[in-house]
């Protein structure tokens, strides 16, 4: 029901979209009718252009997500083996997160350059810090029976923190995961719209960017609804799935 | 439920339709405002001559002058197109590109020649052919005048105009200067002053190529755009627009030294440096459009432009003196 | 009948806004092996603190809790505890992984075959025949116990400790599960420790019963249960008992 009210919602819009477009008030440079739109997407998509950024935007979250993820697992064990180390990281997230990724962008040029490091170092900013923030609510408010029946059975150390306190605190870690995948993705987005190179791949930003630049408003609009799709696909599709088969499957999301 | 839905649904059209009446909004009509986009460097240094002396205010009487300082010509680009910008200043390359692409806008007048030159921090770089596969160059953006300009001098001395594009990156002026002077990966920018001259004035740089190299002969720099509106509805107020740039140009060629001292203050540089700015050999001011044809023909040759103006008042204003015909 | 346990000479403090309190005072006790030991006493006289020491989850200030004549200091699953919350079990894994997943960390059974043989054999002697592939949250309060139940027996242990298991059941259900412990206990011979603060419930599972008095937490009396012991349903003997174990605790 829910969805079916959606897309009504949304073909509401594109049919408002299309009549304003219609309507002869705007130049086609600042609403392109829907046509040209779908037409510069797929022009786009069959040119491979599109798809290269894409797969170069993709290949980079994952691979910021991933090293920022096991960061703020890592940082999230350490704090909670010594209230030093915790007072510690807590210092650090509290300084480091509140800082958009972007605004740290002059200083990573002077400290990494341009290219594809400096992204990686923006995505990673903000996948930590979320995460770290909730890795440690999430492993603080791990029931203190399960922790203890696990210490009871023998587990210990790591495999303590993988078998019991990861799975234990884990929507905890995949509600961080979702904020972190939102920030990141809108860092990266940004990030690529601020450099890229001219001739090679630099991204979805640095796509919208160039077409942009060139004044190709419908290819403008083709990059955001493949920035909308993923975007869907990511929140609605594939967080929803995993929460599916993990948390809500296990009984867990009303803890 | 569906009643509601529906009656909600009627009310937001009839509103966007209302709200979509509204713009574009109207400009200047009246010659009440009117509203100029520049962007930050030396080569806009009439437009602060026009605000100081406040010379449009004083060719058209009981108007509001509205500056904007934007970032790129994209964004100026932007808000002309929104109807909140009136006239714009930028190169004749992403003139030329907004042109190609439908934007009513033409050229009003030139406003400044400049030195422009790509700067690196590499000794053994001394032409373009010196570039290696690792060397990373900073040019404000894609399609303007710097990658053009780079593009040109690539078919020239390399014989392929997109020799280089892959190792271009794209970096804000300030950005880029930092980028260069840290000596990271980047290792040429291509720059205007003041940047060209502060990352000159730096130990380890030097010019590897400079504007008038690349295009084969002089060229204007920065001109004047207005959109068909302004132009159309209030000719009035476009003649003293026009007439305001020509003053302070005229301003400066009469009178450098109380120019430099208008200017150092506005750019926050020492005078003498200013001064010496306004005497150098590559800077001069004038209305005169220099340019266009060579430009055109060149971005047209590589794809940046589908089409070449076929006559002259296709891209600019009656009254422009242009050098080449 | 062999000694099991031996709990010599406990204090345990707590500390609060600086000040401290006595938790426990000079605890001592042994169980026998295959015993059934009730500890009895109101809310807040540390019984379940003891149970925790005897785990090895908490450490006394004094004394010392010897397992099989040797000490301990960490928990092991030696002493296998079996907590009140319904919330012990593991709710990622399926209620056999939560049985087979503590004998593979600790190596017991030579493979994943006979562990799952063997957890397979303790949920069907619970009752948990069907539900060996559903997930813990799926099921009743009493199948959880149940499920912990087979769970700890699964990993043989030397001590049983049970920290009020059935305290959040309904009657009937704990009936049920009081009656399943007395006939496992019968067939394993396992030594347990079983924490309540239910006269009725110690006087059904005890063969000792130790009573326990509050502020500071101590052992009052430990009484031999001749009730269970002769196995009569004589009401005039039980109530009797009854009543010295209520006016024990209601002197206190």
């Amino acid at each position: 029901m829910m969805r079916i009210h959606k897309s009504i919602w949304f073909v509401l819009f594109l049919s408002l979209w299309e009549l304003l477009a219609r309507s002869g008030r705007f130049s086609p440079l600042v609403f392109p009718p829907l046509a040209a739109v779908f037409k510069a997407l797929f022009h786009a998509l069959a040119s491979g252009e599109l798809l290269q950024e894409t797969g170069f935007s993709i290949l980079l979250i994952l691979e910021g997500l991933l090293v920022g993820a096991v960061l703020a697992l890592l940082l999230g064990m350490a704090s909670s083996l010594s209230p030093l180390l915790r007072s510690f990281t807590e210092a650090l997230a509290a300084l480091a997160h509140p800082l958009p990724g972007i605004a740290l962008l002059p200083v990573i040029i002077l400290w990494l350059g341009t290219g594809r490091a400096s992204i990686l170092f923006i995505i990673i900013h903000s996948v930590l810090w979320p995460m770290l923030l909730n890795v440690m609510t999430g492993f603080r408010a791990v029931p203190k029976v399960l922790a203890e029946t696990g210490r009871n059975f023998g587990v210990r150390g790591a495999r303590l923190f993988l078998e019991v306190y990861v799975p234990a605190s884990l929507p905890y870690l995949l509600a961080g995961l979702r904020i972190a995948w939102a920030r990141a993705w809108r860092a990266l987005i940004s990030a690529e719209m601020i450099f890229g190179a001219v001739g090679g791949k630099g991204g979805l930003g640095w796509y919208i960017f160039k077409q942009r630049v060139f004044m190709d408003t419908a290819g403008m609009f083709s990059a955001l609804i493949v920035i909308i799709l993923i975007g869907i696909l990511v929140e609605e599709v594939i967080f929803e799935r995993v929460e599916a088969a993990t948390i809500r499957k296990w009984g867990m999301t009303d803890q | 439920m569906k009643r509601g839905l529906l009656k909600l649904i009627a009310l937001i059209i009839a509103a966007s339709l209302t709200a979509a009446g509204c713009t574009p909004k109207e400009t200047s009509g009246s010659g009440s405002r009117i509203a100029i986009a520049e962007q930050y460097g030396l080569a806009y240094a009439p437009l602060q001559i026009v605000k100081e002396l406040k010379l449009l205010e004083k060719n058209l009487p009981g108007t509001v002058v509205e500056w904007k300082q934007l970032g790129n010509t994209a964004a100026i680009r932007e808000a002309m197109l929104a109807g909140e910008v009136d006239a714009g200043f930028m190169a004749i390359p992403p003139f030329l590109i907004g042109w190609d692409k439908g934007m009513p806008w033409k050229i009003a007048c030139g406003l400044s020649k400049s030195p422009v030159g790509l700067v690196t921090n590499r000794e053994e770089i001394r032409s373009l052919r010196d570039f290696g596969d690792k060397d990373r160059i900073a040019v404000p953006q894609p399609g303007s005048v710097q990658h053009i300009l780079l593009s040109m001098a690539c078919e020239k001395e390399l014989g392929d105009p997109h020799k280089l594009d892959n190792q271009l990156v794209t970096l804000a002026h300030p950005e880029g200067m930092s980028a260069l002077l840290s000596g990271r990966d980047i290792t040429a920018h291509f720059t205007a002053p003041p940047y060209l001259m502060k990352e000159l004035a730096e130990p380890g740089m030097h010019e590897v190529l400079n504007g008038r190299q690349a295009m084969g002969g002089d060229f204007t720099f920065i001109a004047g755009v207005t959109t068909a509106a302004f132009h159309d509805k209030d000719p009035r107020a476009y003649k003293a627009f026009v007439r305001s740039i020509q003053e302070a140009i005229d301003y400066i060629n009469n009178n450098r030294e109380k120019a430099a001292a208008i200017l150092a203050e506005a750019y926050k540089m020492p005078e003498a440096e200013l001064l010496s700015y306004l005497l150098m050999e590559d800077a001069a001011y004038t209305t005169v459009v220099e340019g266009i044809e060579p430009f055109a023909q060149f971005m047209e040759r590589n794809g940046y432009i589908s089409k070449v103006p076929g006559e002259l008042n296709e891209i600019v204003w009656e009254d422009v003196h242009d050098e080449n015909p | 009948m062999s000694e099991k346990l031996r709990v010599s000479g406990i204090n345990k403090y707590y500390y609060k806004n600086g000040e401290r309190f006595k938790v426990l005072d000079s605890i001592s006790f042994t169980a026998g092996s295959g015993e059934v030991l009730c500890l009895l006493g109101p809310s807040g006289c540390g019984k379940s603190t003891l149970l925790r020491l005897i785990c090895g989850l908490d450490e006394p200030e004094d004394g010392l809790v010897r397992l099989d004549g040797k000490a301990v200091s960490c928990p092991s699953p030696a002493a296998v505890m079996i907590f009140q919350e319904f919330g012990q079990l593991f709710p990622w894994r399926t209620v056999l992984d939560n049985v087979i997943y503590p004998m593979r960390v600790n190596g017991i059974g030579r493979s994943e075959a006979e562990r799952k043989q063997t957890a397979e054999t303790w949920l069907v002697r619970v009752g948990l025949e069907g539900f060996f592939h559903v997930f813990p949250h799926t099921l009743s309060g009493g199948m959880k116990q149940k499920a912990a139940l087979a769970r700890a027996l699964a990993l043989e242990p030397s001590l049983l400790l049970m920290d009020e298991p059935f305290g959040s059941l309904d009657a009937l259900t704990r009936e049920g599960l009081q009656r399943l412990l007395l006939q496992i206990r019968e067939e394993t011979g396992s030594t347990i420790l079983f924490v309540t603060h239910d006269i009725q419930e110690a006087l059904t599972l005890g063969d000792r019963i130790l009573v326990m008095g509050k502020e500071p937490g101590r052992i009052l009396k430990v009484l031999e249960n001749s009730v269970k012991k002769t196995g009569k349903r004589s009401n005039q003997e039980k109530s009797a008992l009854y009543d010295v174990i209520h006016n024990l605790l209601g002197t206190v």
